[in-house]
């Protein structure tokens, strides 16, 4: 099959879906207002404690999770195909269904960086975090390969939302919440006990937040890239999982009939 | 690169033979669990169906008769319990990957197509999923909308589109494969009349084109209309397989006229007239006389409109009426 | 009464059915964990309190922007709110119904958050002034529903409305201080907040759960009941406007 085809179609697609989600109104005095008062919420809770560094480090933690969030998305819209109806015709397709349900949900990854990059360099000075150019180009890109990272994981939840679908935000919702408690965000991932650290390090997010952080806090270079290639090869993992998913669900529905024509 | 799936296959379809019919289904079924882990519901029980290429079959039958069920087999969504289903000599079970090109299904209603894409970039969507290159798919998309008269509308979300539209949309985004099987599951459901008549052309040129057509309808006239056979089905069994002929002469057979302001003694004459099996009250001075014989409509029309009855009308049997009338006759109980 | 009772019970019925529109108790206690690892790292147990409060408020108005809103919604684009209004029944009673019964379910999630301390942190935030504490929740539960009561009525109103839904829940657990005190926000802010009961109401609980005397309760009180009330009065008002306007339009279609 002609592989590079059906993925510019399927971009194509999930770029007019992004226009069902957001108009540039609803984006920017929708969407972009809570992720502000979002990052200040959790950024807030370090002026609370009274200790600045901590206010920082929830700043850019808060902030880089946007971008996980936005892309943890993929899970509901990856069941927007049934909403259009056109699910029972691509399992008809001699191209089959899981490459269009894998890259149909690719503009998370661009809405997420945007504004999560967004909210982290406009509420830096607000918070007191210094970034120059250099810094701030930096996290933009890092921001970019985090959310890049964490689509596949969105991928795996949007994989069992078709098959639960009234139980499609709990998946993508849950797993948000259990990476955002341990994966470094709010507290280092060194306060949780050892196997929840290991746990942690599952999740490429947790190893693209680290790489933020170094690279904004003036690490060294190699120590950017060696997070960045932990957050790849994880990445790499939970994709080749999102696949099988989606590929046995494709096979599963085809024995059990639970895609209609119309779905 | 293949020029189109529909012509790479035919190697394949060489080796299990060419002349082999378009859809060949055998003593093919369906169960599905239910609820509460009670006996399975069986959509398809021992079904024997062949069309050949260049044929436009019908499969005729009530809402919940097993149409879809056989629709979705054939288009390799669902996997039958017991049986074989092919198409062009191909398993639909085992070669399943080169069964999908060969098919095209089409199904009514206004779903199954992106909503804010443009008519032109959903067909191109779909040919690239079909395994055209990019140039081939632009192609494809103009000639198919050309075709279906949605040539100057290309350009246009489909979410402005009429019902009519959407459903001519439909039917392009089915050959976008150029298949050698169409499968089109009700593909009129709720289509104005003009439209449907236009689709009724589009379905003459398929034929004309050597495609075999599978049509599921609960549309008598255009199951008449359009059919070469039809195959009655219910309870998921196939019940006859006739020419629409048959079909024809059901309907008209089984006519039935409709009148009011009926005295009871003119009533009474009618049902002594021959031909006319019962006579019904509906209310106060209305009747329904149903007729079993061709032609007998004509005098029952006559004694009426004699007597000074002018609320008269005629109305084919339902479909339900001729089901009666065929399990009737064969003796054959319906399932619930 | 009676389309009061039944309309809280069909919203019951409806968190049964559909497991999905529980999602703000299940996520509940993650936001404890969160919040309580920050407190406890920081090395501030006397924040542990505000740590457990958060989350159980943030579920109550959480709750009452998302499901009251969808609940009503669900019912328009159903046709059941156009059989609604042909009935003798208010629709503020109906309204009031289903957004009492979300806002009973909503308040589990103060125990939901008390566990995860105790089980989870193995700390036991004790409730130092208890008849403030009920009182206040009340208070808090009666603002809780008003809101629910406007955002539904507004969701019906306004056709793009809905896209903001999502929207809302940070900015109001901002303004509401439900982690934070409003007295830490810029002062411009902290004024506006002064306008939402919660902002009122989270400061009360707080003080309900710390050892010292809570000043001014009566006042604070009923600055919580009175917003509460215009609350519910301007929810009133906007559904009130809808009913009329269907009955000169014969259609609650979209405006």
């Amino acid at each position: 099959m002609n592989a590079i085809a059906v993925l510019r179609q399927t971009m194509w697609s999930g770029w007019t879906d992004l226009r069902i989600v957001y108009t540039p109104t609803t984006w920017a005095f929708g969407w972009m207002v809570r992720v502000l008062c979002q990052v200040v919420f959790y950024s807030m809770l370090g002026t609370l404690l009274g200790d600045p560094e901590r206010t920082r480090y929830l700043l850019v933690g808060a902030a880089v999770f946007i971008a996980v969030n936005e892309t943890m998305m993929a899970s509901a819209s990856t069941t927007w195909e049934r909403m259009s109806g056109t699910l029972s015709l691509l399992a008809a397709a001699p191209a089959g269904m899981v490459t269009v349900l894998a890259a149909r949900s690719w503009f998370w990854v661009a809405t997420g960086t945007l504004s999560s990059s967004i909210a982290l360099l406009a509420l830096a000075p607000v918070f007191g975090l210094g970034l120059g150019p250099g810094e701030s180009a930096a996290a933009a890109a890092l921001v970019f390969a985090t959310a890049l990272a964490n689509y596949p994981v969105g991928l795996c939840c949007g994989s069992l939302s078709l098959r639960f679908h009234r139980l499609r935000n709990v998946f993508s919702n849950l797993t948000l919440l259990t990476m955002t408690a341990v994966g470094g965000v709010m507290v280092p991932v060194a306060f949780w006990p050892g196997w929840i650290q290991w746990f942690a390090a599952a999740f490429p997010a947790v190893h693209g937040l680290e790489a933020v952080r170094l690279a904004i806090g003036g690490g060294a270079a190699d120590a950017v890239f060696a997070r960045l290639g932990l957050a790849f090869a994880t990445a790499a993992a939970w994709l080749a999982l999102a696949a099988a998913s989606l590929w046995w669900f494709q096979r599963d529905a085809r024995r059990t009939g639970s895609i209609d024509f119309g779905d | 690169m293949a020029p189109g799936p529909g012509r790479g296959d035919a190697e394949a379809m060489s080796i299990t033979g060419f002349d082999a019919p378009a859809v060949d289904v055998r003593g093919r079924s369906r169960d599905f669990a239910t609820a509460r882990g009670g006996p399975p519901r069986r959509a398809l029980d021992d079904f024997g169906l062949t069309v050949a290429a260049g044929e436009v079959h019908g499969l005729l039958g009530p809402n919940g008769a097993g149409k879809t069920t056989l629709c979705k087999i054939l288009s390799t969504v669902l996997l039958p319990t017991a049986g074989t289903a092919r198409v062009h000599g191909l398993d639909v079970v085992a070669d399943a990957k080169r069964v999908r090109p060969l098919l095209g299904i089409v199904f009514g209603g206004e779903r199954g197509l992106y909503a804010r894409m443009t008519a032109a970039q959903n067909l191109r969507f779909w040919a690239a999923l079909y395994g055209h290159r990019r140039r081939e798919g632009r192609r494809r998309a103009a000639e198919l909308l050309e075709r279906v008269g949605l040539g100057p509308r290309a350009d246009e979300p489909v979410e402005t589109f009429s019902r009519g539209m959407k459903q001519r949309l439909h039917l392009a985004r089915g050959l976008v494969g150029d298949p050698r099987v169409l499968v089109l599951d009700e593909p009129t459901v709720g289509m104005d009349p003009v439209s449907a008549h236009e689709f009724r052309g589009l379905v003459e040129d398929l034929r004309a084109e050597g495609r075999a057509v599978l049509l599921t309808t609960h549309d008598m006239a255009e199951a008449e209309a359009l059919c070469d056979r039809v195959s009655f089905i219910d309870g998921g069994r196939l019940l006859r397989c006739e020419d629409p002929r048959v079909l024809g002469e059901l309907l008209s057979r089984h006519e039935r006229v409709r009148a009011s302001g009926v005295p009871e003694a003119l009533a009474e004459r009618i049902a002594a007239l021959p031909g006319v099996e019962r006579v019904r009250s509906t209310g106060p001075g209305a009747v329904l006389v149903e007729t079993g014989r061709g032609g007998a409509a004509l005098p029952v029309l006559r004694t009426l409109v004699e007597a000074g009855v002018s609320d008269v009308s005629t109305a084919p049997p339902t479909l339900e009426e001729v089901y009666l009338h065929l399990i009737g006759e064969r003796g054959m109980a319906v399932r619930p | 009464m009676p389309a009061f009772w039944a309309a809280a019970r069909a919203q019951l019925g409806e968190f049964r059915r559909d497991p999905g529109t529980l999602l703000m108790l299940v996520t509940a206690p993650f936001f404890a964990v969160i919040l309580l690892s920050v407190t406890e790292h920081g090395g501030r147990p006397d924040l542990a309190p505000y740590a457990l409060l958060a989350p159980a408020v943030m579920t109550s108005i959480g709750m009452a922007v998302m499901e009251a809103g969808e609940t009503i919604f669900r019912d328009r684009s159903t046709g059941v709110l156009e059989a609604l209004l042909t009935t003798p029944a208010p629709l503020a009673a109906v309204l009031s119904g289903r957004i009492a019964a979300i806002t009973a379910v909503s308040l589990l999630g103060i125990a939901e958050c008390w566990l995860v301390g105790a089980l989870g942190f193995g700390i036991v935030v004790a409730v130092e002034h208890p008849l403030v504490f009920a009182a206040t929740l009340l208070a808090t539960a009666a603002g809780t529903a008003a809101t629910g009561v406007v955002m539904a009525a507004v969701f019906v109103i306004g056709r793009n409305v809905r896209s903001f839904q999502n929207s809302l829940t940070f900015p109001l657990y901002l303004l509401g201080g439900a982690m934070v005190p409003v007295a830490l926000l810029p002062a411009g802010f902290e004024a506006a907040s002064r306008l939402f009961f919660l902002s009122w109401a989270t400061d009360l609980l707080r003080d309900s759960l710390a050892p010292g005397p809570v000043a001014a309760f009566g006042p604070r009180l009923a600055a919580v009941l009175g917003l509460a009330a215009a609350t519910f009065a301007a929810g009133f008002w906007i559904a009130h406007r809808l009913v009329r306007r269907v009955r000169r339009t014969g259609t609650v279609g979209f405006a």
